[in-house]
């Protein structure tokens, strides 16, 4: 069927214009798709590679100390294949540059040079510490990039008030570090926290853990009851202090990787369906037209004997090369995106080599999505044609029957004037179309808006959780609980203007067979520097005696407000105790447990102690404080909040820019394509009444109206329905992304509401101007010849 | 033209070529015509004797390639698209052979559309009850016959009480006796209101009722004949 190949290349042709506002649609959704998938596929080849060949545990607890004899304890245990004990301590280091201390969490090496058995290390640059060189150290790559630390470099550190000069011999990566982040903070910062990796005896001596260990990882057998293990490592490690043993899913790093792949899985499933379904009424629209116009032709070609397959086949064929091209552009800028994409995924997550891959399933499956995309919009036209008898197809179509409206039957009709009414009828008469296309429009306001969502939220989080929630200038973190009495130590410090005690125990909490771990924070509850906070951004009191739980904790552990849950801190006592949950916060950040520090003591059976201390500072004494606690010995480590945020909030803001100028675009391109199409299609339907109009006296400006009422009316109606729309996205999209870590707020933030509505206006009315030039070029005298 | 009535219209040495492709056609050759106030004038032709290319530029479809029309004096030939335009709300009724309704408005609404053109329009009613469709106000065009929506086109070009009306074949599309009821409306038109009209057509039996009919052969005009009596189209048959 050569020549009627022709004909398809001279219809595709003539057809450009709305084959490329179709395929462009089309790329945009494949493009989503390609980028989000790859990018999983990505991180996902690389992190199970990286586990595989560094040997990633499946099993961590860290302990108070345990005589280096349990160890062997540990390995006997069934279900365990291999163990490695370690030391882990924080220890400040003093950083050239750096005015406010910085965290290093220093991690041991297994002795005599051995290389660690599990969490094995990646060298990027270096040498491996060499055996009795205490003040060898390997860095991680993140830390070690953020300050430029290279070999040969050296750094002052405080471990248990010994000063120590550590002397960088390499940079390197572990499996348990992907996501470099301080345990208990919410963000990483890799200029105010490093691992550092040095000589176990330099450790453990510092800290007097000589042939002890406060740090467990465990391979477990192909054929270990996890579970099993896990109470049998905890019931071991119980008299030696136990945290509590884990899987990799409680494993820090482990889960801010996965809860990164379950977010781009659902993008990557969400983002296409949309495009390809408005992608699909485009098609149907274009197919309908055509086939209208063509309607002689085929009535021809069917009684010259061409068989009905072939007229089918053409048709679909032509539907084809439009998604066709979209394919082909989606694969490219799919590719490209994933590619740029994941290169800012490498300042997120650190592996050896994160390989941008995709896998030519990605391909296939793309074809398949677009294929179906292109037959759910144009299947049943191509149907309607094969069904066409050619007797009836070359007789002209019956004219279009109207009816008054029933906004004009219902008493509206001087309401509307000649114009107003052609418009209202032939919507009427049309209602799906102008539903489509509307839907089509609202789409992309809604996903303008979750494009802005993104940054807005982390904004909100950041403002309302620090700026108003945490007002501490430093929090400072005692070694061991201490005294309230050693608080007065701070408070006369020269500019600290209020000092408030928190205590903070780490607990196991069950409740029915759900067990989780996180910690109870005791607080004043008339604390100023730390006010709890909803997602809403209220403010919630502390109830005055029982604990106060995180909503988000309380629906894991399937409890309610007043339930009792049973609670067993992993240190002091160690007994399990009943607690009453007497209020739920509907928070933002972790899995938190307040509760009033007074009533801390007689939980712990205990005198009252603090184990942390939030502090108001006149900014001109910041450093000079931070200096004067970093030397106390029983100060672990002192935190600068702000300075914290601002390194994260840069890194994050960048990836959510990216983001929301990506899914800017694609809204725009769903506009364009909508807008195109509706208003090329009522150029050419409407291009003999516009035409009569024309020669009876009416203006260009004056039959515009006419062209573009039904798409003001869409516009005017796709407004507050893409409001709605992106209303529910947000909606949707704080559910599909609430996890242990973070649970955004639906938030209806006006500004960018209203820029999505702008842009997607914009983008409507220049592409309904660009149609528009074709009212210069109507026939007017070609349409008094001839019949409709 | 020996008429003491003042012309509307006049045409001094038309011509109009097209480019089809790399040929030039000729479609008028220098064409001069007078037409009067108040006149029923019918232009015959075959097909291609450059009639429809005359009557798209009498009504400011088209511009000559030279030459000069001149309504009321001022010249058209060398007008913009938006004097046209003016001139066509304003001065020209046009009733076309595929009557052009606008098939989403009743008779009345199509009627009314351009009676709110301009300024002193008449009454939709009044303009279809002229034409014989006042039982017929509220009907779409797909419920009406040809004669019925031609008649409709006929009340939609006189409601804003035109100077000129301009008829292309209103007949061409119906049958003998339905074309008489149209062009008696046309008549009805041309003496009540006194509105000068010109109707194309290739029949010559139509020019019996005109006060002049112009014969245009080859893009000239051939022959220029006044009928004695006009006759009434009841009596006509083709």
């Amino acid at each position: 069927m050569k020549q009627l190949d022709i004909k398809l290349f001279r219809d595709f042709w003539h057809l450009r214009g709305h084959a490329v506002a179709t395929a462009v649609v089309i790329a945009c959704g494949i493009a989503g798709f390609v980028a989000m998938s790859s990018i999983d596929q990505s991180l996902t080849y690389s992190r199970d590679v990286y586990y595989t060949k560094y040997r990633f545990a499946d099993v961590f607890s860290s302990l108070k100390r345990a005589p280096r004899g349990v160890e062997s304890r540990l390995s006997e245990l069934p279900g365990v294949a291999e163990v490695e004990t370690r030391v882990i301590m924080e220890a400040t280091l003093q950083v050239e540059g750096m005015t406010e201390p910085v965290i290093g969490r220093l991690v041991s090496l297994p002795e005599a040079g051995r290389r660690p058995k599990l969490n094995n290390i990646f060298l990027r640059r270096g040498r491996w510490p060499e055996p009795g060189r205490s003040e060898e150290v390997i860095l991680h790559e993140a830390f070690a990039d953020a300050h430029g630390f290279s070999q040969g470099d050296s750094i002052e550190a405080v471990l248990n008030g010994e000063t120590l000069e550590f002397k960088v011999v390499g940079v390197g990566l572990s499996p348990e570090f992907v996501y470099q982040i301080r345990p208990g903070d919410t963000w990483p910062d890799d200029r105010r926290y490093g691992v550092v990796w040095m000589e176990r005896e330099a450790v453990a001596g510092a800290f007097r853990l000589t042939d002890s260990f406060n740090d467990v990882l465990i391979r477990l057998e192909p054929s270990a009851v996890v579970q099993e293990v896990l109470t049998a490592v905890d019931n071991l490690l119980e008299p030696y202090g136990g945290f509590g043993a884990v899987t990799r899913e409680d494993q820090m790093s482990h889960r801010y990787l996965t809860e990164e792949l379950k977010s781009l899985r659902a993008s990557a499933r969400i983002i296409p369906t949309i495009f390809l379904l408005v992608a699909a009424f485009l098609l149907n629209v274009v197919l309908n037209r055509l086939v209208m116009t063509q309607r002689e032709q085929i009535g021809t070609l069917k009684a010259l004997g061409v068989s009905i397959w072939a007229i089918g086949g053409h048709y679909f064929k032509l539907t084809l090369l439009i998604t066709l091209l979209g394919l082909a552009a989606g694969l490219l800028l799919g590719g490209w995106m994933g590619k740029e994409l994941n290169g800012m995924y490498q300042e997120f997550f650190r592996f050896p080599a994160l390989m941008y891959r995709w896998h030519w399933r990605l391909v296939i499956s793309s074809g398949v999505i677009s294929v179906l995309a292109g037959l759910i919009g144009t299947g049943w036209g191509v149907w309607r044609v094969m069904r066409l008898q050619p007797a009836m197809a070359l007789k002209p179509a019956p004219p279009p029957t109207f009816k008054p409206t029933w906004l004009e039957r219902a008493g509206g009709y001087g309401l509307l004037s000649p114009m107003g009414r052609m418009v209202a009828r032939s919507v009427e008469r049309r209602p799906g179309r102008t539903a489509f296309a509307t839907l089509g429009i609202a789409m992309a306001i809604g996903i303008q808006v979750i494009g802005s969502y993104g940054y807005d939220v982390m904004d909100y989080l950041v403002q309302v959780q620090f700026g108003i929630g945490q007002r501490e200038d430093m929090l400072v973190t005692f070694r061991e609980p201490v005294s309230t009495r050693a608080l007065d130590g701070i408070r006369w410090l020269e500019g600290v203007q209020r000092v408030e005690p928190r205590r903070v125990v780490p607990v196991t909490l069950q409740s029915g067979h759900i067990r989780l771990q996180t910690a109870i924070t005791g607080l004043d509850p008339d604390s100023r520097l730390y006010r709890l906070m909803d997602r809403q951004g209220r403010f919630r009191t502390l109830p005055e005696s029982g604990l106060m739980v995180s909503t988000y904790l309380a629906e894991r552990l399937r409890i309610r407000q007043g339930d009792r849950v049973w609670v067993k801190p992993l240190e002091g006592h160690r007994r399990w105790l009943q607690l009453r949950v007497a209020a739920l916060l509907d928070d933002m950040i972790g899995l938190s447990v307040y509760a009033p520090i007074a009533e801390m003591g007689p939980m712990m059976d205990e005198a009252p102690v603090v184990t942390s201390a939030a502090l108001k500072v006149d900014p001109r004494h910041v450093t000079a404080v931070q200096h004067a606690l970093v030397d106390q010995p029983m100060v672990a480590s002192v935190g600068l909040q702000r300075a914290s945020l601002a390194a994260f909030e840069r890194m994050a803001a960048e990836m959510q820019r990216s983001f929301s100028v990506i899914l800017g675009l694609f809204a725009a391109a769903i506009a364009v394509g909508v807008v195109y199409n509706s208003c090329r299609i009522a150029l050419s339907e409407r291009s003999r009444e516009l035409a009569s109009l024309r020669v009876l006296g009416f203006t260009q400006n004056e039959i515009s109206a006419l062209l573009f009422g039904e798409l003001a009316l869409q516009l005017f109606l796709a407004i507050p329905l893409g409001i709605i729309i992106g209303y529910l996205f947000t909606l949707a999209t704080s559910e599909a992304f609430a996890s242990d870590l973070y649970r955004f707020p639906v938030m209806l933030r006006l500004r960018s509401y209203g820029q999505a509505v702008v842009v997607v206006l914009l983008a409507g009315i220049a592409s309904a101007l660009w149609v528009r030039r074709g009212l210069r070029r109507l026939d007017l005298i070609g349409v008094l010849k001839t019949r409709d | 033209m020996a008429d003491s009535r003042e012309p509307v219209l006049q045409a001094r040495d038309l011509t109009r070529v097209f480019l089809m492709g790399e040929v030039e056609v000729h479609a008028l050759r220098g064409i001069d015509l007078d037409i009067a106030q108040g006149a029923f004038i019918v232009l015959l032709g075959p097909s291609g004797s450059g009639k429809s290319t005359l009557l798209n530029i009498l009504g400011g479809l088209d511009i000559p390639t030279s030459g000069q029309v001149l309504y009321r004096g001022a010249d058209l030939s060398g007008a913009g698209e938006r004097v046209r335009t003016l001139y066509r709300r304003e001065h020209v009724g046009f009733v076309f052979q595929f009557y052009n309704l606008i098939p989403s408005l009743t008779a009345r609404e199509n009627v009314a559309l351009v009676a709110d053109l301009v300024d002193d329009p008449m009454a939709p009613e009044e303009a279809l009850d002229m034409v014989g469709m006042a039982s017929r106000l509220d009907h779409f065009p797909s419920q009406l016959s040809g004669g019925e929506q031609q008649r409709v086109a006929i009340a939609r070009a006189v409601v804003k009480r035109p100077d000129l009306m301009l008829c292309d074949e209103p007949t061409g599309a119906l049958d003998c006796k339905t074309g008489r009821i149209v062009l008696e409306a046309l008549q009805r038109v041309n003496r009540e209101l006194g509105t000068t009209t010109a109707v194309i057509t290739h029949n010559a039996v139509i020019g019996e009722m005109a006060d002049t009919v112009i014969t245009l052969g080859a893009g000239r005009v051939a022959s220029i004949h006044e009928p004695t009596e006009r006759m009434s189209p009841s009596r006509m048959n083709w």
